[in-house]
C-alpha cells in the first residue's frame, strides 16, 4: 500500500531521476553539439589545408613565359621548319633502335652457381614485372641461381628482399625500375658490408648513389620530348595546353615532368604550356587517378593533350579522358608495355602515342653489369648502359607484336640485341636466329 | 543532418568555384566515378545490421575483378560467363566468410581480415601479379561507356541495388529479422531467430554484391589490376557510418549510405578542384570515418537515454 508519505517519495525520486536524465540528456545534447562544431572545424581546417596545398601545387604548374617567336604564324604551336624538324626527330624515334656494347667484352662464367635476387619495383607494374622474369629466365640460362623477390611497391618489402638476400649470402641485388636507395640504405649497407653486388636498374635519372655498384638507364627524358613533339604534330600544331600525370614515387617521375616542361619551353614557350600536374603515389593508381584526371578536366577545360610519366597507368586514366568527350583530346606516354600498345591498336583509341624501351633488353643490361661487378671489372657507365627507346605510333605498332599478338623482341630488331650481348658475353652458343 | 550537410558542401565549393564545380560535366563525373565505391558500401550495409564486420569485400570485388578478366581475355571465354562465373565465387566467398564464422564463433573481424588477405593473394597469384587489359568492349560499354543524362549507366546499376537494399532491409522480414539479430544477439536467439543462418545470409550477400562492384570496376576501366579493391576498403566503411547518421539515424541503412557516398565525393572533387594534394583526401576520408563513428555512438547513447525513461 502506498502511502502519501510514499508516495511524495516516489515523485521526489522521480523527479530526481528525471531531473539526472534530463541533467543527462542535455549533457549529451551538449555533447552532440560540441562535436557538430568539431565536425566544422574540421571541415574547415581541411578547406584551409586544402587552399595550402593548393598554392603549393598550383606553383607546381609551369606555364612557358619566354617570348613567342615572330616567325610562328598565329594560333600555330610552332614554326613551319620548327614542325618539319619535328617529324624528322620522331621518324628516326620510330626506327628500331641499334645495339651498341656498353664496355669491353666480359665472359659471363662468373654467373655459374652464383645467387641472385631480383626484385622490381612493384610487381603489380607490368613492364618491371617482365623485366624481373626476363632477368630470371636469363640468369637461369647462363647458369646463376636468381631468386625473384616480388613487391607491391612497399618499401618494407624491398628492405626484406635485402635482407634476404643478405641472408642467403647471394653474390648480387639487382633492383628493378628504380627503387628508391634511399629508402633501403641501411639494408644497402648490410648488402655491401657482406660484399654483395648492388644494381639499380633504370636509377639513370640521377646522381650516383652510395651503396649501388651499378647502374642501368632507360630514356625516359627523351621519351616524354618525343611525346611533346608528337603531340603538337597530332594537334595540327595546335598549342598544346597539357595535364601532366606522373608518380613522384618512382624515381623517374620528375625527370619525366621536368622533360615535358622543359620541351615546352624550348619549342613553344608562349603558347603551349603545362596547364596541371598530377603526382599519383603507385599504389593510389587504381582507385585515385581516376577522379583526380576527372576534377583536372572539369577544372581546366582548355587541356588537348594529356602526358603520363608511365604507361602502367593509362587504364586508369582512360575512363577519364573517355567521360570528358572532348574531340582531339588523347594521351602520350612512357614505357613500352604490351597491354598500351594493345590499346592503340584499337579504331579512335585515345592513346596516340606510347615511346618505350624493351623490358628484355632492360633485363640484359642489368644483367651485363652484374656480370661485370662479379667479374670484378668496372661498371659500365650508366650512359652506356641504356636501353633505348621505340617510338610508337598507331601507324608502325603493330610491328610491335610478334605472331599471335604475342609479345616478344620483334619490335626492337629481334633477337639481334641479344646475340650481341651473348657474343660480348662470350657465350655466342646462345644466340639464336 | 548529412544531406543538409552535403548541401553546403556543393554550395561551399560553389560558391568558391561556381564555373567549374557548378557545371553538368562535374557533377557527371562526381556520380560517374564512385559507382565501384557506392556498390561496395551496399555490399557492408546486411552484415553490418546483422552486427558483422566483413572486412573482406574490397579484396573479394579485386579477387572477382581479376577472375572475370582473366577468363574473358586469357581463356577467351564470353564475357556473360565470366560474370556469372565472378558472381558465383562471391557468393562462395560470401558462404566461406559465413561459415567460418559462424561454425567456429570465431570474431567475423578477425577471419574476414584474414579471407581478405586470402583473396588479396588469389589476385596476385591469377594474374600473376600484372595488371590485365583487353576485356571485352560489351560490358564497358553496358558498365561505363553508355550514358543516361551524361552519367554512365553503372550510376543507375548502383542506385537500383541501393533501392534494393533499402527496400529490403526496412520492408521485408529479412529486414526486420537482421535487425533484430544485429540489436542483440541473444534476444534474438532466445525469442527464436535463427541467428547463427540469418547472420550467414548476411556474409553471403555481402559476398554477391561485393562481386557486382569487381564486374563494375572491370567495366569502368575495361582491366582488373592486383590490389585494387582493398584500397576501397576504407571509404566503403567511411560511407556506411556516415550514413548512420541520417535518414534512419543511428541505423545501417541504404540510402543514408548512398548519400554519405556521394557526399564524401562531392567533398573530394572540390579539394581536387581546389587543387589538394593526395593526401589531403586521405586526411578527408580519415578524418569523417572517426567523427561518423562519434557522432554514430552519441546517437546510440541518446537512444538509450530516451528508452529508459
Amino acid at each position: 500500500m502506498r502511502t502519501r508519505e510514499g508516495e511524495k517519495s516516489m515523485v521526489r525520486g522521480r523527479g530526481a531521476i528525471g531531473k539526472r536524465e534530463a541533467r543527462g540528456r542535455s549533457a549529451l545534447e551538449r555533447g552532440t553539439r560540441r562535436f557538430l562544431g568539431a565536425l566544422s572545424l574540421v571541415g574547415a581546417g581541411a578547406l584551409l589545408l586544402a587552399a595550402c596545398s593548393s598554392s603549393s601545387s598550383s606553383s607546381s604548374s609551369v606555364s612557358s613565359a619566354k617570348a613567342s617567336s615572330t616567325a610562328v604564324p598565329s594560333g600555330t604551336a610552332v614554326s613551319a621548319s620548327t614542325l618539319a624538324s619535328i617529324k624528322s626527330t620522331l621518324a628516326k624515334a620510330e626506327q628500331v633502335p641499334t645495339w651498341t656494347a656498353p664496355g669491353p667484352a666480359v665472359s659471363a662464367s662468373v654467373l655459374k652457381g652464383k645467387g641472385i635476387l631480383v626484385m622490381p619495383i612493384n610487381s603489380e607494374i607490368g613492364a618491371c614485372n617482365t623485366q624481373a622474369h626476363d632477368f630470371q629466365a636469363l640468369g637461369t640460362k647462363l647458369g646463376a641461381n636468381v631468386t625473384l623477390f616480388p613487391t607491391s611497391g612497399q618499401p618494407s618489402q624491398w628492405e626484406t628482399g635485402i635482407e634476404d638476400a643478405v641472408s642467403a649470402h647471394d653474390a648480387a641485388i639487382v633492383m628493378l625500375c628504380g627503387i628508391i636507395p634511399g629508402a633501403v640504405a641501411p639494408q644497402l649497407q648490410a648488402a655491401e658490408s657482406a660484399g654483395i653486388a648492388v644494381v639499380d636498374g633504370n636509377y639513370n635519372e640521377t646522381n650516383n648513389y652510395q651503396y649501388l655498384d651499378g647502374e642501368t638507364a632507360v630514356e625516359v627524358t627523351q621519351g616524354m620530348q618525343d611525346d611533346v613533339d608528337y603531340a603538337i604534330v597530332h594537334l595540327g600544331n595546335k598549342p598544346v595546353q597539357a595535364l601532366m600525370i606522373t608518380s613522384n614515387s618512382v624515381i623517374q617521375g620528375p625527370a619525366a615532368s621536368a622533360a615535358v616542361s622543359s620541351q615546352i619551353s624550348s619549342l613553344c614557350p608562349s603558347r603551349c604550356s603545362v596547364v596541371d600536374t598530377l603526382d599519383v603515389p603507385i599504389q593510389d593508381w587504381a582507385t585515385q587517378l581516376e577522379s583526380d584526371v576527372d576534377s583536372a578536366l572539369v577544372a581546366h577545360p582548355n587541356i588537348n593533350a594529356i602526358f603520363i610519366a608511365f604507361d602502367g597507368m593509362t587504364q586508369f586514366v582512360l575512363p577519364a579522358v573517355e567521360q570528358a568527350h572532348r574531340p582531339g583530346l588523347a594521351i602520350y606516354t612512357w614505357g613500352g608495355s604490351r597491354s598500351v600498345e594493345k590499346l592503340m591498336t584499337e579504331p579512335n583509341s585515345l592513346v596516340a602515342s606510347d615511346s618505350g624501351p624493351n623490358e628484355d633488353w632492360d633485363a640484359f643490361d642489368a644483367m651485363d653489369q652484374v656480370i661485370r661487378l662479379l667479374g670484378h671489372h668496372p661498371a659500365a657507365p650508366v650512359s652506356k648502359e641504356i636501353d633505348p627507346n621505340r617510338f610508337w605510333i598507331p601507324s608502325n605498332v603493330s610491328q610491335f607484336f610478334g605472331p599471335g599478338d604475342t609479345y616478344g623482341n620483334e619490335g626492337y630488331g629481334g633477337n639481334t640485341f641479344e646475340n650481341d650481348f651473348f657474343k660480348l658475353w662470350g657465350v655466342p652458343q646462345l644466340a639464336s636466329s | 543532418m548529412l544531406p543538409f550537410a552535403w548541401l553546403l558542401v556543393v554550395v561551399g565549393f560553389g560558391a568558391d568555384d561556381p564555373s567549374h564545380f557548378l557545371t553538368l560535366a562535374n557533377f557527371s563525373t562526381i556520380f560517374g566515378s564512385q559507382a565501384v565505391l557506392f556498390v561496395l558500401t551496399m555490399a557492408l550495409l546486411v552484415p553490418l545490421t546483422n552486427g558483422d564486420i566483413d572486412l573482406s569485400v574490397g579484396s573479394l570485388s579485386g579477387l572477382v575483378s581479376m577472375l572475370v578478366v582473366v577468363l574473358n581475355v586469357e581463356h577467351h571465354i564470353a564475357i556473360v560467363w565470366c560474370c556469372l562465373i565472378g558472381l558465383a565465387a562471391g557468393l562462395a566467398a560470401g558462404v566461406l566468410n559465413g561459415v567460418a564464422c559462424i561454425r567456429f564463433k570465431a570474431d567475423p573481424f578477425i577471419i574476414t581480415l584474414g579471407t581478405g588477405t586470402v583473396f588479396a593473394g588469389l589476385t596476385e597469384l591469377l594474374s600473376n601479379e600484372q595488371t590485365i587489359t583487353g576485356v571485352s568492349s560489351g560490358l564497358t560499354k553496358v558498365i561505363f561507356t553508355d550514358e543516361f543524362l551524361g552519367i554512365p549507366l553503372e550510376f543507375y546499376f548502383g542506385l537500383a541495388i541501393m533501392l534494393v537494399v533499402w527496400y529490403v532491409l526496412t520492408f521485408t522480414p529479412f529486414g526486420q529479422r537482421a535487425l533484430f539479430v544485429g540489436q542483440s544477439r541473444d534476444v534474438a536467439r532466445l525469442s527464436g531467430f535463427r541467428v547463427d543462418r540469418i547472420r550467414l545470409q548476411g556474409f553471403v550477400v555481402a559476398g554477391f554484391v561485393s562481386a557486382i562492384a569487381g564486374i563494375f570496376f572491370v567495366g569502368t576501366t575495361g582491366s582488373a589490376s592486383p590490389g585494387t579493391g582493398s584500397q576501397l576498403l576504407l571509404p566503403a566503411y567511411a560511407a556506411a557510418f556516415l550514413g548512420l547518421t541520417t535518414i534512419q539515424p543511428g541505423r545501417f541503412n541504404a540510402i543514408g549510405s548512398g548519400i554519405a557516398v556521394y557526399f564524401l565525393a562531392t567533398g573530394v572533387a572540390g579539394l581536387e578542384l581546389l587543387g589538394a594534394q593526395n593526401y589531403v583526401q586521405d586526411l578527408f576520408y580519415g578524418a569523417i570515418l572517426v567523427i561518423a563513428v562519434i557522432i554514430s555512438r552519441l546517437l546510440a547513447m541518446r537512444r538509450f537515454g530516451r528508452g529508459t525513461a
